[in-house]
C-alpha cells in the first residue's frame, strides 16, 4: 500500500472511539499522525471501535465528518453535489437508528456510500482499483456472508481471445449452459442463461434462427437434428460499445468487451444495439445461494452484480486471464468448443481458422465477431 | 457587423468549446487504454510473433500437477509437443474438474460407466484369458459392452488389446502401448480424425488455454466398445417469459425435470 | 429588478383561479401522487414489476419517450413561422407552443429517468465528472439536445414575457438568433431520437432510413394536432384570442404532415411485403401476428384506419373548416400516432428477438401508472406555463415598479393584432 493515502471512512470509524473525547474542532481537523500511519485491516474496524454500538456516541456527528474530511477530487466534488439526494437518503440510514442497527449494518451502509462515488472502473488508478476491491469484498462478507476475492488482472500482453464452435460435435447436452451459470454466478432466480444451445432441424439453415428451438428439453442429440450455442461473440466492432452514453462497457485489450456494473445506468441501449441477444439486465436484485457462490471473482467478471444493471458473457474472464479455459469451453463434454489466442499462430483456435471452412453469424452486419462456427 | 451576427458567432464559439470539452473529457487520462474514444482494436495480424508462454514459470497455476504424458510421434500446430492426459494411473482424475462450486466430469464418456474399471487386468490377469476366446464369449461376460469394433469389422478382442497384458493395446507393428495412447491405436485406421485432432480441431484440450497444451484421448470421449453417443435429458434449457399466456410453439414438455449431467 | 417581482407574480398567476382550475390541478397532482407510487414500487423492486424482459428491453416509458420528443419538436412548425417568417397570425400561439415544447420535454427526461435501472447514476452522464460517451452514442447526442432544446425554450418565451411585463420591447438581436438556432435544434431533436434506433443494425424493424423522416412526419401531425386542441381550449376558456387564421394555418399545416405521414408508412409497408425478406418479421408481427403471437395486431390496425380516417376528413376542406370536425379529426389523429408511433414502433422492434425468440410486451400496473403520472406532470407543467404566460400577454399583469417610474406600457405585442377573431 501507498504510504500517503486518503483518510477514508475506515480511518474515521477506527478512531471514532478516541475523537469522541477531542474537541469538535480537533475532529474537523485531521490528525496528519492517523493520516501517515499504515491503515490496519478494515475488517478489525468494527471491533475496534467502543461504543459506537452504543447508539449515545455521536458517531453521526464523526461520520458525517469523514464526508468532509476526505479530499475529494473534482469528480468526487461535484459528485458529492449531484448525489445529495442518495447520500441524505444513505447518510440518515446509516446514522438515525443508530441504537437499532449494528455495527456491520453501518459499516456496510458506509461502504456503499463510498461505493456509490467511485469513478469508472478504468479511469482508477492501481491504488483506487484496490480500494474498490476491499469495499467490495467485505461488502460481500457482510451482506452475504460470501469470502470473496476480487481480482482485478489486467490483460495479458499479445493476447486476442478467439473462440470456435464445431457445429458437428455439439449434442445439445447444455453442461456449458450449466457450468456458465456456477462459474459466472448468474441469477438463479430468474433462470438468466448466458448461453443458448438451439436445435436445427436438418436441412434448415443455420442462419435461420426463427425456426430453430432453444428451449428444448427431450433426451439429446435428437434424430434429425443438429445444434448451434451462441453467447456473446466478443466482436472486434462491438455495436453495444458504440452505443453506450457512459461508457460502461468497453472491449478490453485482450478483445473481451466487458461491463463496469457499477458504471452502468441501465438504460439497456446496449441490449437494444446487440445483435445476437448476449446481453442479459438484472431487472431485479440477482440472487446466487450463498453456498453456492463463486469466490473466484473478477471485477469485470462474475463479481455479484446489482438490480439494475447489464451484465454479459466475459469469456469468463476471472478463468482466461489466469490461463485457464473458460468454464463453456471446459465442461463441454464433446469437444465442440474450442478456445484460445488468436495472436499465437500456433493456437488450436488459429489452426481451426487455417484447416477449417468457417462463418460467423450475421456476418453482413460488420460486427466481427471473434466467435467462429466450423463443420467436420 | 449587426448584433445578430455577433450572437451568431458567439453561438458558434460556444458549440466549438462543447465540442474541445467533450473530446477531452473523452480521451482523458492515462486510465483510458483504447477506450471507446479511440480507434478499434485491430484485427489480429496473422504475422504477429508467437506468444511465448511455454516456460515453467508461466504456466497456469491449475495446470500445476496435472498428470500428463508427452504424446508420441505427433506435434500439434506449429510443430509444437503436446500432452495426452493420463487416466489409467491410480489418482489422476482430470476429466473431473472444479467449476464455480460444482464438480463437472468431462467427456462424453463420463455418461457410461463400463469402463471406469480400469485398469482391465483386474480380471483379466492372464493372456490366456482372452486369446482363446471366440467372441460370443466375450460378449456374454461383457453384457454391457455393445461390440462395434469386434462386431462390424469383424475384428477380435485381440486386434486392439495386447494378448499378453489386455491393459495394453497392441499395434499393428506389434508394440504396445499403454490405454493412455490409444490415439496410436486408432490412428491405425481413423487417421484424418487423429490428424485433426492433433491440429486441435478435433478433441478436447483440457484445463489451460495457455502454457503446455493437454489433451484428452480418444478413449475418454470415445467408448471403443460402443462408440455410439449416449442420448440423455439436457440441463434445463431457458424458460422464455410469456407475460400474455399465449400458446408457445417450440416449448416443450417435461423440460427442467432431469438434470442431467454425469 | 423585476425579476423577483416576475416570479412572484407568476407564482401568483399559477395559484390563483376558479373552480374548474384547482379541481383540473388537484386531480393532475393525485394522478401524479399515483405515478409516484408506482414509481417507488419500481425503484424498490427493480424493473422486474414491469412487463418489459430480457427480449422487450424497452416498453412503455420509451414509446412515450419517442412520442414527445416529436411533440417538443412540432413547436418549431409555429416558431418557424411566427419568429423568422414574420406571420403574424401565429403571434399569439407560439408562446404556448414553447410551453407545449416545454412540458413535452420534460415529459421525455422524465420518462428516460424512469426507464433507467440505476438512476442514482445518472451523474455518470455529466461530462466532467461523469464519462459522457460522445460524440458516439446516439444517447449522449440526444441527452444534450433535449437538454439544449429545453434550454432554448425555456429561454425565448422567457425573455420575451419578462420584457412585456416590465413593459419594454424585446430586443429582436437579443433573441431571434436563439430562435434560429431552435428551429434547427428542433428538428434535430427528433432526428438524433429517430437516429437513436435507426442506428441499430440488430433491429432491421428501425434500420432504414425513412425512419427520421417519418418520424418528423408524425411529429408535425401529433404536434400541431395536439397545439389545435390546446389552443381552442385557451381561445374558449380566456380572453386569449388566438385568431381564426391561426388555427387554419395550423389545420393545414396537420393536414399536410399527415398526409405525407401516411405516404411514408404505405412507402415502408411496400417495401417490407412487396418481396418479404427476413428482415420483415417484426414487420409481420407487428400487422399479422407471429406463431400465434399477436397483441398488437388490433392496436395498429385501430390506429391506421384512424389515421387515414381523420387523414381524409382533414384533407376535405369544408370538413377541416367545421369546428367540430376538426378537433374530433385532431384527437383521432394525436391518439393514432400515439399508438403506432410508441408501441407500435418501439416494441416491435424487440419481436422477434435477434435470435429469432418471440416473447411479447404488456405493460403492467406500475408502467401504467408512472405514464399516466408523467403526463399529469406534463399536463400540470404547460398549465402552469399556460396560465402565467397569458395575463402577462394580455397586460393584466406588469411590473409594479412601472406604475412608479412612470414608464407609459408599450402597446401589448404591437406586431398583428388587428382585431381578435373568435376560433369559429
Amino acid at each position: 500500500m501507498a504510504e500517503r493515502r486518503e483518510l477514508t471512512f475506515e480511518d474515521v470509524l477506527r478512531n471514532a472511539g478516541a475523537r469522541e473525547a477531542q474537541s469538535r474542532l480537533e475532529r474537523l481537523m485531521p490528525d496528519p499522525a492517523s493520516l501517515s500511519s499504515p491503515a490496519p485491516e478494515p475488517r478489525d474496524a468494527p471491533g475496534g471501535e467502543p461504543g459506537c454500538g452504543s447508539g449515545s456516541c455521536g458517531c453521526g456527528s464523526s461520520r458525517s465528518n469523514s464526508l468532509f474530511d476526505k479530499p475529494l477530487d473534482r469528480r468526487g466534488a461535484i459528485g458529492a453535489m449531484m448525489g445529495a439526494l442518495a447520500v441524505t437518503t444513505q447518510a440518515v440510514g446509516a446514522c438515525s437508528p443508530a441504537s437499532l442497527e449494528s455495527d456491520e449494518e453501518r459499516e456496510a451502509k458506509l461502504l456503499e456510500r463510498d461505493e456509490y462515488f467511485k469513478g469508472n472502473y478504468r479511469l482508477m488508478t492501481p491504488a483506487e482499483k484496490a480500494e474498490t476491491v476491499r469495499r467490495l469484498e467485505r461488502l460481500a462478507e457482510i451482506r452475504t456472508g460470501v469470502d470473496a476475492s476480487i481480482r482485478t488482472d489486467e490483460a495479458l500482453p499479445d493476447v486476442m481471445y478467439g473462440y470456435a464452435f464445431n457445429i458437428s460435435k455439439c449434442k445439445g447436452f447444455r453442461n456449458c449452459v450449466e457450468a456458465c451459470i456456477q462459474e459466472n454466478n448468474l441469477d438463479r432466480e430468474s433462470g438468466r442463461q448466458y448461453i443458448r444451445i438451439f436445435e436445427i432441424e436438418d436441412g434448415e439453415s443455420i442462419g435461420d434462427l426463427e425456426h430453430a428451438d432453444a428451449t428444448y428439453g427431450h433426451a439429446v442429440p435428437a434424430e434429425g437434428h443438429y445444434y448451434l450455442g451462441t453467447q456473446c461473440f466478443q466482436c472486434a466492432n462491438p455495436p453495444c460499445v458504440y452505443v453506450c452514453p457512459v461508457q460502461a462497457t468497453w472491449q478490453e485489450p485482450d478483445g473481451i468487451v466487458v461491463v463496469d456494473y457499477d458504471w452502468c445506468i441501465g438504460c439497456r441501449y446496449c441490449m437494444a444495439a446487440c445483435p445476437y441477444w448476449a446481453r442479459r439486465f438484472n431487472w431485479s436484485e440477482p440472487e446466487v445461494p450463498a453456498a453456492e457462490v463463486n469466490p473466484r471473482q473478477h471485477y469485470l467478471g462474475n463479481r455479484a452484480r446489482k438490480q439494475g444493471v447489464v451484465e454479459k458473457c466475459t469469456y469468463c474472464i476471472q478463468r482466461t486471464r489466469e490461463g485457464r479455459l473458460p468454464a463453456c469451453a471446459e465442461a463441454c463434454p464433446t469437444g465442440a468448443r474450442v478456445f484460445g489466442n488468436l495472436l499465437d499462430p500456433d493456437s488450436e483456435i488459429r489452426s481451426v481458422l487455417e484447416h477449417k471452412q468457417v462463418f460467423r453469424l450475421k456476418e453482413d452486419l460488420g460486427t466481427e465477431p471473434r466467435f467462429w462456427y466450423f463443420m467436420d | 457587423m449587426t448584433p445578430n451576427a455577433r450572437v451568431l458567432i458567439v453561438a458558434a464559439w460556444v458549440l466549438a468549446a462543447v465540442v474541445v470539452v467533450a473530446r477531452e473529457a473523452l480521451i482523458r487520462g492515462p486510465a483510458a487504454p483504447d477506450g471507446v474514444a479511440e480507434a478499434l482494436p485491430p484485427l489480429p495480424s496473422l504475422e504477429r510473433a508467437p506468444a511465448s508462454f511455454e516456460t515453467e514459470d508461466t504456466l497456469p497455476s491449475a495446470l500445476k500437477g496435472v498428470t500428463v504424458e508427452l504424446v508420441e510421434g505427433r506435434t500439434g500446430p506449429g510443430d509444437r509437443p503436446f500432452y495426452v492426459a493420463v487416466r489409467s494411473r491410480e489418482g489422476a482424475d482430470h476429466l473431473s474438474r472444479q467449476i464455480g462450486r460444482s464438480t463437472f466430469r468431462l467427456g462424453l464418456r463420463t455418461t457410461s460407466r463400463d469402463l471406469s474399471q480400469y485398469p482391465c487386468s483386474s480380471c483379466h490377469a492372464g493372456a490366456a484369458m482372452i486369446r482363446d476366446r471366440p467372441e460370443r464369449d466375450a460378449e456374454a461376460v461383457h453384457r454391457n459392452i455393445r461390440p462395434v469394433h469386434p462386431g462390424e469389422t469383424r475384428a477380435q478382442c485381440l486386434t486392439c488389446h495386447a494378448a499378453d497384458d489386455p491393459g495394453r493395446l497392441a499395434l499393428e507393428s506389434e508394440e504396445t502401448v499403454s490405454l493412455d495412447h490409444s490415439y496410436r491405436l486408432c490412428a491405425q485406421c481413423h487417421f484424418p480424425q487423429v490428424d485433426s485432432w492433433a491440429a486441435g480441431s478435433h478433441g478436447k484440450r483440457l484445463v489451460a488455454w495457455r502454457g503446455r497444451r493437454v489433451v484428452a484421448g480418444c478413449a475418454d470421449c470415445h467408448d471403443p466398445h460402443r462408440p455410439a453417443t449416449v442420448t440423455r435429458i439436457p440441463y434445463p434449457g431457458p424458460v422464455l417469459p410469456d407475460p400474455l399466456g399465449g400458446e408457445l410453439e417450440g416449448g416443450e414438455e417435461g423440460q427442467g425435470e432431469v438434470q442431467g449431467h454425469g | 429588478m423585476h425579476l423577483k417581482p416576475f416570479l412572484l407574480s407568476a407564482l401568483r398567476s399559477a395559484t390563483t383561479g376558479g373552480r374548474r382550475y384547482h379541481l383540473w390541478m388537484g386531480g393532475l397532482t393525485l394522478v401524479m401522487l399515483f405515478g409516484a407510487y408506482g414509481y417507488s414500487v419500481q425503484l424498490r423492486e427493480g424493473l422486474a414489476v414491469t412487463g418489459m424482459n430480457d427480449h422487450a428491453s424497452w416498453g412503455l416509458y420509451i414509446s412515450n419517450f419517442t412520442f414527445l420528443v416529436g411533440m417538443a419538436a412540432a413547436a418549431v412548425m409555429l416558431v418557424l413561422p411566427a419568429y423568422v417568417l414574420a406571420d403574424v397570425d401565429f403571434q399569439r400561439a407560439v408562446l404556448i407552443a414553447e410551453g407545449v415544447a416545454v412540458s413535452a420535454l420534460c415529459m421525455c427526461l422524465a420518462f428516460v429517468t424512469v426507464d433507467l435501472g440505476n438512476p442514482f447514476a445518472s451523474w455518470h452522464l455529466v461530462p466532467g465528472i461523469g464519462l459522457l460517451n460522445w460524440p458516439r452514442s446516439m444517447l449522449a447526442w440526444d441527452v444534450i439536445v433535449l437538454n439544449g432544446y429545453l434550454a432554448l425554450n425555456l429561454f425565448i418565451p422567457f425573455y420575451i414575457l419578462y420584457n412585456h411585463y416590465r413593459g419594454t420591447k424585446p430586443d429582436k438581436s437579443r433573441y431571434v438568433p436563439w430562435v434560429y438556432l431552435s428551429v434547427f435544434w428542433a428538428v434535430s431533436i427528433h432526428l438524433v431520437t429517430a437516429f437513436l434506433m435507426a442506428g441499430l443494425p440488430a433491429r432491421p424493424f428501425w434500420n432504414h432510413g425513412l425512419l427520421g423522416p417519418r418520424f418528423l412526419a408524425s411529429a408535425f401531425t401529433a404536434g400541431p394536432a395536439f397545439m389545435i386542441l390546446l389552443l381552442w381550449v385557451i381561445d374558449s376558456q380566456t380572453e386569449y384570442d388566438i385568431g381564426r387564421p391561426a388555427f387554419m394555418k395550423l389545420a393545414m399545416v396537420t393536414t399536410v404532415a399527415a398526409q405525407i405521414n401516411l405516404i411514408m408508412l404505405g412507402s415502408e409497408i411496400f417495401t417490407e411485403f412487396y418481396f418479404p425478406t427476413h428482415h420483415v418479421e417484426s414487420a409481420r408481427y407487428l400487422f399479422f401476428g407471429l406463431e400465434g403471437r399477436d397483441a398488437l395486431v388490433p392496436w395498429i390496425r385501430t390506429a391506421i384506419v384512424l389515421n387515414v380516417g381523420a387523414t381524409v376528413v382533414m384533407t376535405i376542406h369544408p370538413l377541416r373548416a367545421n369546428r367540430y370536425w376538426l378537433l374530433g379529426a385532431c384527437i383521432v389523429l394525436f391518439v393514432a400516432i400515439w399508438v403506432e408511433k410508441g408501441m407500435g414502433l418501439v416494441v416491435p422492434g424487440f419481436v422477434p428477438s435477434p435470435l429469432g425468440e418471440i416473447v411479447e410486451y404488456s405493460p403492467t400496473w406500475v408502467e401504467i401508472s408512472v405514464t399516466l403520472g408523467i403526463w399529469a406532470m406534463g399536463l400540470f407543467i404547460l398549465t402552469v406555463l399556460v396560465k402565467v404566460a397569458v395575463p402577462i400577454e394580455l397586460g393584466e399583469v406588469r411590473s409594479p415598479y412601472l406604475a412608479r417610474s412612470g414608464r407609459r406600457p408599450p402597446p401589448r405585442r404591437s406586431v398583428g393584432r388587428s382585431q381578435p377573431e373568435s376560433a369559429d
